[in-house]
């Protein structure tokens, strides 16, 4: 009778322990995910990546978040990752004027009141870095004022390229403090030299990643454009038949008349 | 009351602008007042009839209309400007073909109240400014003459 109750309470705390084993899993389950999602900030954490946060917004912000780490629990893996893209923008343009210097002048005005800055310049080709946000807005500006000649721009993406080189920098860094560490426990000669050596490797090498991943964000923040403006050889077209203008003072002004008999 | 009309004949005879020295008046034809340089670049301002009454914009759009669309000009810029009485006058800028050569060409529109328009008589007119040349003479000139806008006289 003693086996026997025994057993029953046996199977009662086997049977109780399988009824809670999911919640005891899924209590483990959970700070295991949360760990994981706060360690991956780390990988846009301004301090490590400074330039992490400047170029993406904060639903991209957590995109980076998404491509350092496995999916987040609960999530669809078929579902399209939302992205923000770096892309450098280049244009090129060659316009018509009336008057090119006029022209080049009165564009370069608008740059500078656009947030930005005259790159090079020879005669009236242009070359000039604006704000992307302004992109557009300097194509309209050129095509109103003349006839377009030629036009053609081209978006780089660099989202790969930018994201990797954050990865990579995160990971130079730690190797370097784990380098530091050894370091601090070397006591040969011989051993304290190689470290040193491999430790200058690494600062240089990430000195060469985060110049490339300035470089990749200047030009992801600016756009670049050459402009051509080209004056026309010859003068505007007469008008053959012109129609007498209903109000008389209108007739008796013009640049015929003031070139006329003055 | 006697010395008023030798005010207003003084007045009259006053340059309607205040240009650089080395335009040159030329005498009245009663075509408006005229001004030269050596270089040929030219300067006229007159008054003329307002007949339907219309405004500044009103005139400054007929007047571009016609030199755009009748007659080939092509607009390179345009603006507002204001005289010496501070009333905001358009300026249009244009590149013509005049007998096959590039003249580039100024007109300036203010809508002027008539004198004794405290009266209630007379009608309100036209001043108008032109400045034309070629090409290249205007453009070695055109800083000074807009220079001498604001000193138009209302």
């Amino acid at each position: 009778m003693r086996r026997v109750l025994w057993c029953g309470w046996l199977l009662f705390l086997v049977l109780l322990g399988a009824c809670q084993g999911p919640s005891v899993f899924g209590e483990r389950a959970a700070p295991g995910l949360t760990v994981a999602a706060d360690e991956a900030p780390a990988q846009s954490d301004p301090a490590t990546n400074p330039l992490a946060g400047a170029f993406f917004n904060d639903a991209s912000d957590g995109d980076i978040r998404g491509r350092s780490t496995s999916s987040p629990a609960g999530a669809d893996p078929s579902a399209p990752v939302r992205r923000e893209r770096l892309l450098i923008y280049r244009g090129d343009l060659r316009v018509e004027v009336a008057r090119a210097d006029d022209a080049a002048r009165e564009f370069l005005t608008k740059v500078v009141e656009w947030g930005g800055y005259l790159q090079s310049q020879q005669g009236a080709l242009l070359v000039v870095r604006l704000p992307t946000t302004k992109f557009d807005a300097a194509f309209a500006a050129i095509r109103a004022a003349g006839r377009v000649l030629s036009e053609s721009r081209q978006a780089n993406d660099v989202t790969e390229e930018f994201v990797d080189l954050g990865l990579r920098i995160d990971t130079a860094r730690k190797s370097r403090e784990r380098l530091v560490e050894v370091l601090k426990k070397a006591e040969k000669v011989e051993e304290i030299l190689k470290v040193e050596a491999e430790l200058r490797r690494l600062t240089e090498e990430i000195e060469r990643m985060e110049g490339r991943q300035r470089f990749l964000a200047d030009q992801v923040a600016l756009a670049t454009l050459q402009v051509a403006f080209q004056a026309k050889s010859e003068p505007p077209p007469v008008k053959k038949t012109r129609q007498w203008n209903r109000f008389d003072w209108v007739n008796q002004v013009g640049a015929e008349t003031m070139m006329g008999d003055f | 009351m006697c010395v008023l009309p030798f005010l207003w004949f003084a007045t009259a005879c006053a340059a309607p602008l205040t240009l650089p020295a080395d335009f040159v008046q030329l005498r009245d034809r009663g075509e408006g007042w005229r001004a030269i340089t050596s270089d040929d670049a030219r300067v006229r301002v007159r008054d003329l009839v307002d007949p339907t009454e219309g405004g500044v914009e009103f005139w400054a759009m007929t007047l571009r209309n016609d030199l755009v669309d009748q007659r080939g000009y092509e607009e390179v810029g345009n603006g507002e400007v204001k005289n010496q009485a501070g009333a905001v006058g358009r300026w249009f800028e244009f590149v013509a073909n005049v007998q096959g050569e590039r003249v580039s060409y100024l007109a300036v529109i203010w809508v002027v109240p008539p004198t004794l328009a405290w009266l209630g008589i007379g009608k309100p007119s036209l001043r108008v400014v032109e400045f034309a040349a070629k090409d290249a003479v205007f453009r070695a000139r055109i800083d000074a003459v807009r220079a001498a806008l604001p000193t138009v006289r209302g």
